[in-house]
């Protein structure tokens, strides 16, 4: 009770002085409402954009095939890679979890991702910037006198994330639209291959938020930090052209972890001489 | 809210801090891979900074508008870690050396500023609080978990984790403002006290209760009027909760701590001039802790002027069967252990 009056009181103090100001600004009430709908009608032609973005190709994923063996596809340096188109991934910034918390200001890194069909696989050679390695990993049990291992396994640090990043396609879809970009549907549920730079690479489905479960399967991948880059290659089940795929990126440094992440929209695979 | 709720209820003046609890939890549910550094059950020296380190200091539960309020994550170094001595040095290569822990640089541990106090003018005070997780009405934990892997058990309101569906995201560690999850960095899984359900469900109190030499802790249903939490709790009204204003209603209740007056004030009242500071202790449970004192004051005067205090004598707590009622939550009958010397007396009540 005591809490509502609180609440209630700055309220009806705000709407009083509100509906003051309203009665004596109401002869030019007319006039501005004039101008603002000019301004929402879109007279005001939109400025130049300061930076120009990639053009809409970017939204597919030119796929290449190659006969390297797949093992050696796994060498995110591999000529094979050179042959495969890069498309830039724009990545967006998920909302804070909390309104409690403060905002980050944080630049939205640079993506790139090559894909190659192979051996019955997709693969994806997926680079991010990413000034910070973050690879937390608990440090192995101490070993007593001779070697035997007395010890359990300790927790080395409990406030540290991993960097991680995602790939994600429909695991059974039937089209034209997109599964929800939150992690399918129930309709579309989605298969989710998970790289974290502490535990590997595994798969999990989800049919939306907070629903993905790990299959018990892992995949292979290898990653590399260098430079202020990760790159990291992954082996997916093949997807047929046509089919959505789309991207996300977690930086440990900053806690990010569960849905404070970057991500992207749906792209869509091509057979990469389709797109010029 | 849950059907029944367990709770307990720790008489604080009895508290001898000597870490039973502490070991028997650590042997019962700690004592893994990825463990070492948590004490589901903990006991620290108050004022101090406690464990983790300034834990009450840093935030979570609810804000006043009713707002998740997470406080930023305690680092490793705020819990402690586990060190070794240097025995070998000692016993084996020349033995002058002191026994010294090995690292040299340690800033903190889970006991770290035990027995330390604080002076209120030319007296020392200190007291022992044992904490534990809380088991919350509204758990600040269950409501920021985004995996929707804790739950509150409505057949008894035990706040337990799922650890399939935990994906150690932490986000609960930073909600409870009684920081009383740890994370398990090698199963990258976030865990916590159980309330020791599998005992309970057998019929078994808790094992940090089962053995306090200081016989402090009771335990029940708090909805059960034949319990003793139920007495002291709703009853008697002789125990609060911790930190009351974040907003989370823990169900781990305390009978506060009441020293005797400062040494030049024998004689005086107990809140006349307090050896504890009440600042302090409205701090830790809030305003109605004075009205708790006085109630407290006023049985200690019955008992000591020769009459009957019943709050006393169940503070007194002798016995298990006094302290604990522990029932099948769905026929609420106590499991069929209770000894039947204690029923014939009429002492507890099946
Ligand atoms: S004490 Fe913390 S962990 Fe336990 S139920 Fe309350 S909010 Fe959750
Ligand atoms: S076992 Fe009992 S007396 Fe000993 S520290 Fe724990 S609560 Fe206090």
């Amino acid at each position: 009770m005591y809490l509502r009056k609180r609440l209630i009181r700055p309220f009806l103090a705000a709407a009083l002085l509100l509906a003051a100001i309203l009665v004596v600004l109401r002869p030019w009430s007319s006039r501005s409402a004039v101008h603002d709908h000019a301004a929402a009608s879109g007279s005001h032609p939109n400025p130049p954009p300061t930076k120009m973005l990639p053009p809409a190709t970017n939204l597919r994923i030119r796929v290449g095939t190659s006969q390297a063996k797949g093992e050696a596809l796994l060498d995110a340096a591999a000529s094979a890679w050179d042959q495969a188109a890069s498309t830039a991934i724009i990545l967006n910034r998920t909302p804070r979890l909390y309104q409690t918390e403060p905002v980050q200001e944080r630049p939205i890194p640079g993506c790139q991702v090559r894909a190659l069909r192979s051996g019955g696989n997709l693969w994806l050679r997926l680079q991010w910037d990413d000034p910070t390695k973050n690879a937390p990993e608990a440090p192995p049990a101490r070993k007593g006198e001779g070697g035997e291992l007395l010890y359990k396994r300790p927790t080395g640090e409990t406030a540290a994330f991993t960097d991680a990043a995602a790939v994600m396609v429909p695991d059974t879809w039937i089209g034209p639209a997109f599964p929800s970009l939150l992690m399918g549907d129930k309709q579309s549920p989605a298969c989710l291959y998970h790289w974290s730079a502490s535990r590997g690479a595994r798969v999990m489905t989800a049919t939306g938020r907070a629903t993905p479960q790990p299959t018990g399967q892992t995949i292979p991948h290898r990653a590399r930090h260098e430079n202020g880059l990760w790159v990291v290659t992954l082996a997916l089940a093949d997807q047929p052209d046509g089919y959505p795929v789309a991207f996300a990126i977690w930086d440990g440094e900053f806690a990010d972890r569960d849905g404070l992440k970057f991500f992207s929209v749906w792209h869509v695979l091509t057979k990469k001489d389709d797109v010029k | 809210m849950s059907e029944h709720q367990y709770a307990m209820v720790m008489d604080l003046n009895k508290c001898l801090g000597c870490q039973t609890c502490t070991m028997a939890c650590k042997k019962q549910w700690t004592d893994h891979d990825g463990m070492e550094y948590m004490y589901w059950n903990n006991v620290e020296t108050r004022p101090g900074k406690g464990y983790p380190r300034n834990w009450d200091g840093i935030g979570g539960g609810f804000d006043r508008y009713g707002q998740l309020a997470p406080s930023p994550l305690p680092v490793a170094e705020d819990y402690g870690k586990a060190w070794e001595y240097n025995y070998e040095e000692r016993i084996f290569d020349g033995g002058k050396k002191s026994v010294q822990p090995n690292d040299r640089k340690l800033s903190w541990g889970p006991n770290w500023d035990e027995d330390q106090g604080k002076l209120n003018g030319a007296d020392n005070f200190y007291f022992y609080l044992p904490r534990l997780c809380n088991h919350c009405t509204h758990p600040a934990c269950v409501e920021a978990c985004t995996r929707k892997a804790i739950y509150k058990r409505a057949e008894d309101g035990i706040v337990l984790i799922d650890q399939d569906r935990c994906q150690g995201y932490r986000h609960c560690i930073q909600a409870c403002p009684y920081k009383k999850i740890y994370y398990n960095e090698v199963l990258g899984k976030s865990q916590k006290c159980i309330f020791c359900y599998p005992r309970l469900e057998k019929g078994k109190v808790n094992a940090c209760a089962a053995q306090c030499p200081g016989r402090l802790r009771f335990v029940g249903l708090l909805d059960d009027p034949e319990s003793p939490v139920h007495k002291l709790v709703l009853k008697y009204k002789v125990a609060l909760g911790l930190l009351p204003e974040r907003g989370t209603g823990p169900n781990v209740y305390y009978v506060p701590p009441f020293n005797p007056p400062r040494r030049a004030n024998y004689g005086k009242g107990l809140l006349d001039d307090p050896r504890i500071p009440l600042g302090y202790l409205k701090y830790l449970f809030g305003l109605e802790v004075i009205d708790v004192l006085k109630r407290l004051e006023t049985e200690l005067a019955k008992a000591q002027s020769g009459e009957q205090s019943e709050i006393l004598q169940l503070l007194i707590g002798r016995d298990a069967e006094v302290r604990y009622r522990i029932v099948d939550v769905h026929t609420m009958q106590p499991f069929d252990s209770s000894p039947t010397h204690l029923l014939q007396l009429g002492l507890i009540k099946r």
